[in-house]
């Protein structure tokens, strides 16, 4: 066994290490969702915030058993829509509730101390999920450094957000069905290694993008 | 490229080959009841609940888990016995509502899991113990094979066969061909990456599974289970992922993977990918799994669109199959097919006549099946037969002689320039029972094996198998 190979299966170790490390954080299933645009991720959400998640409690349904987690977030910032108090409790099914446990399939709860920029779908409406299109009106506030920074529900760094529904439908590929946890509305561009965190929109030019697909 | 097919030699791991994720749920009855009885058919293919049990049926088909169709109707969300949902009993639906929360503009479809945590957090997975569906009545759905329409209409059945995959405990896979795969498409039926994926948690007869290899520094060799061509005529199929995961090679992510051709073949292997442009490397490895460059080839554009294509005969023996890209970074999903026949193998494997007079057989396989005969080179009055192998990199191997036909001897020596140098090394019985093994560190050269008996004249079959043994 020479040197090169040695060191060749060292490193291939190191790397193996490393994609074990990615693992531990991979999501469970997934449901299905329809791929939608980021135009229609802004136009369709009724109340888009910036905020924190400041508590987070799991409650089970005396009837149906079903199972659901109120998460309250502390507003930091409105982007689109109305509303006046300074937090907001949004009810997500599926929960963890004295060692059972409901789980929708492709749902991505917002986790204690969470930060994010979050599209909501509907205040009114009691949803599934109350984020428009599951994860793709889900998005995660990173720091990088002292710089805050966009990263998608499913970690991977967001570079870019650009308007696509002006594309002719006919040269697009035709309706696609995501999953709920992980997928990316069409415009919102990424970095596939959530390492590549430094070339993400930082949190001010994210919610420039936003304020001008709704301007458009 | 070609440089860096050469760099493969220095490779010795073989990534997991498949695309399939499971998660850390599971039935642990191996069985799920699920009461069918949605009532009404399709616009055009038959009713609900046929179309529900074929995808309960696809499931079942392929792995030991078995669904259970139970012909009557069952609200998926109505009170479960003792207040808690998920009593083990599953329903299936269409409604305008999940257990009272609407889907939301988006959604088609919700499969609701339930069932008991392996640890308090639920962070190790949980045991299933109900699994209910609901779809979106709002949508438009059909039943039908094929291509998807254009015209927003949903198809049921592929919707319910990947919601029943995510009830058994999968996830998403990155296969291009995969029912899956996290984007609906014209793939209409289970595909083998699927079948590998629930063997993977259940267990299944003639699914696609890997097999440990071996397993050097830590990493894992392995190949598929239908990774040995024996021929007349094979064919087999594998999906994989390119990832930034995977091993690197000149900077480009590679995934390989181990096959045994035991005769001389024709093959025809072709590699597609839709989301980057496919290299493909098909490398002969001898026994001292070093490549042999005469026996390594390479392909980027030979096959339809950009895919990549082999198409040669080749010569029996172990192969490392290299997926990778022509870019740097790429990733993505990736088919391979393979195809192989016996029917016009090429030629055998080169032999010569050394100065000794003995025939010489080139064969760097590190498993070989021989037969001492009576028509042999005879030495010392037993038959021998010769083997040679090269060995390029210094390596600790095992060699074992083996026959149920005679009381083996085995012989090593080293060849410098064509003849018998210092080293000579023989054994007897050091293998079990009457069979022969040497243990010894090689250096890089030219070897010759021999194969003969304790006793004289003794003929009969034999297999030698050479080991590569790891520090």
């Amino acid at each position: 066994m020479n040197a090169f190979i040695l060191l060749s299966a060292k490193r291939m170790v190191a790397s193996l290490a490393c994609s074990l490390c990615l693992l531990v954080s991979s999501s469970a299933s997934a449901t299905t969702v329809l791929g939608i645009d980021i135009d229609k991720v802004v136009a369709d959400a009724e109340f888009v915030f910036e905020g924190a998640v400041i508590n987070s409690e799991t409650r089970q349904d005396s009837n149906s058993g079903i199972i659901s987690t109120y998460v309250t977030f502390q507003i930091n910032d409105i982007i689109k829509g109305d509303y006046s108090g300074d937090s907001i409790e949004l009810k997500f099914m599926g929960g963890v509730f004295n060692g059972q446990i409901v789980q929708v399939s492709g749902m991505r709860i917002p986790e204690m101390a969470e930060q994010g920029i979050y599209f909501v779908e509907s205040m009114s409406r009691d949803l599934i999920n109350p984020l428009i299109g599951w994860s793709q009106g889900h998005f995660i506030i990173h720091d990088d450094n002292g710089t805050r920074r966009i990263s998608t529900a499913g970690n991977q760094p967001v570079i870019e957000v650009e308007a696509v529904s002006a594309i002719p439908r006919s040269i697009k590929k035709p309706q696609s069905v995501v999953e709920g946890n992980t997928d990316i509305a069409a415009g919102v561009m990424t970095e596939t290694s959530p390492i590549m965190i430094e070339r993400a929109l930082t949190v001010e030019d994210f919610k420039s993008r936003i304020a001008d697909l709704l301007i458009n | 490229m070609r440089i860096a097919a050469l760099l493969l030699i220095t490779l010795l791991s073989i990534n997991s080959s498949h695309a399939y994720e499971v998660s850390e749920n599971f039935w642990d009855t191996g069985q799920a009841i699920f009461h069918v009885g949605i009532s009404g058919s399709s616009p055009t293919g038959g009713t609900w609940n046929d179309a529900f049990k074929r995808s309960m049926a696809a499931w079942s088909n392929v792995s030991s888990f078995e669904f259970v169709a139970v012909d009557n109707y069952l609200d998926p969300c109505i009170d479960r016995g003792e207040g808690l949902f998920g009593d083990g009993s599953t329903g299936i639906d269409f409604s305008a509502s999940v257990c009272g929360s609407e889907f939301g503009e988006n959604t088609l479809a919700v499969t609701l899991s339930a069932g008991n945590c392996q640890n308090p957090q639920c962070t190790n997975g949980f045991i299933i113990t109900d699994a209910d569906i609901v779809f979106n009545s709002a949508e438009t759905w059909d039943v039908y094979s094929g291509s998807l329409r254009f015209d927003g209409t949903n198809e049921f059945e592929r919707v319910a066969l990947h919601e029943l995959g995510h009830a058994l405990g999968l996830n998403h896979s990155n296969a291009n061909a995969a029912i899956m795969r996290a984007f609906m498409s014209d793939t209409d039926s289970l595909q083998s990456d699927d079948i590998a994926g629930i063997a993977s948690i259940y267990g299944s007869e003639g699914a696609v599974t890997e097999t440990t290899v071996a397993n050097i520094y830590g990493v894992t060799l392995v190949a598929p289970d239908n990774a040995t061509i024996s021929g007349p005529n094979n064919s087999s199929t594998l999906s994989g992922t390119l990832s930034s995961k995977d091993n690197q090679l000149d900077g480009k992510a590679l995934d390989l993977y181990q096959y045994t051709f035991e005769n001389d073949s024709s093959i025809d292997i072709q590699l597609n990918s839709q989301t980057f442009d496919p290299f493909l490397y098909l490398v002969r490895v001898s026994a001292t799994q070093a490549s042999i460059p005469s026996s390594s080839f390479a392909d980027d554009n030979s096959g339809s669109g950009n895919g990549a294509r082999i198409n040669l005969n080749i010569q029996a023996g172990t192969y490392w199959l290299g997926v990778t890209s022509d870019d740097n970074s790429a990733q993505g999903s990736y088919d391979v097919s393979i195809i192989s026949s016996t029917s016009n193998p090429p030629s055998s494997f080169e032999t010569f006549t050394s100065i000794y007079g003995a025939d010489v057989l080139i064969n760097p396989n590190s498993n070989i099946d021989g037969s001492l005969r009576s028509t042999d080179f005879k030495f010392n009055n037993r038959f021998l037969d010769l083997v040679q192998i090269e060995v390029t990199t210094t390596s600790a191997v095992k060699i074992d002689l083996s026959s149920t036909a005679f009381d083996t001897n085995l012989l090593l020596v080293d060849i410098v320039n064509n003849e018998v140098g210092s080293l000579v090394l023989e054994n007897d019985d050091n293998g079990s029972g009457t069979n022969s093994r040497l243990e010894t560190t090689l250096e890089p050269g030219t070897y010759w094996l021999g194969v003969t008996s304790y006793d004289p004249s003794e003929s009969g079959n034999y297999d030698i198998a050479i080991t590569l043994v790891l520090p």
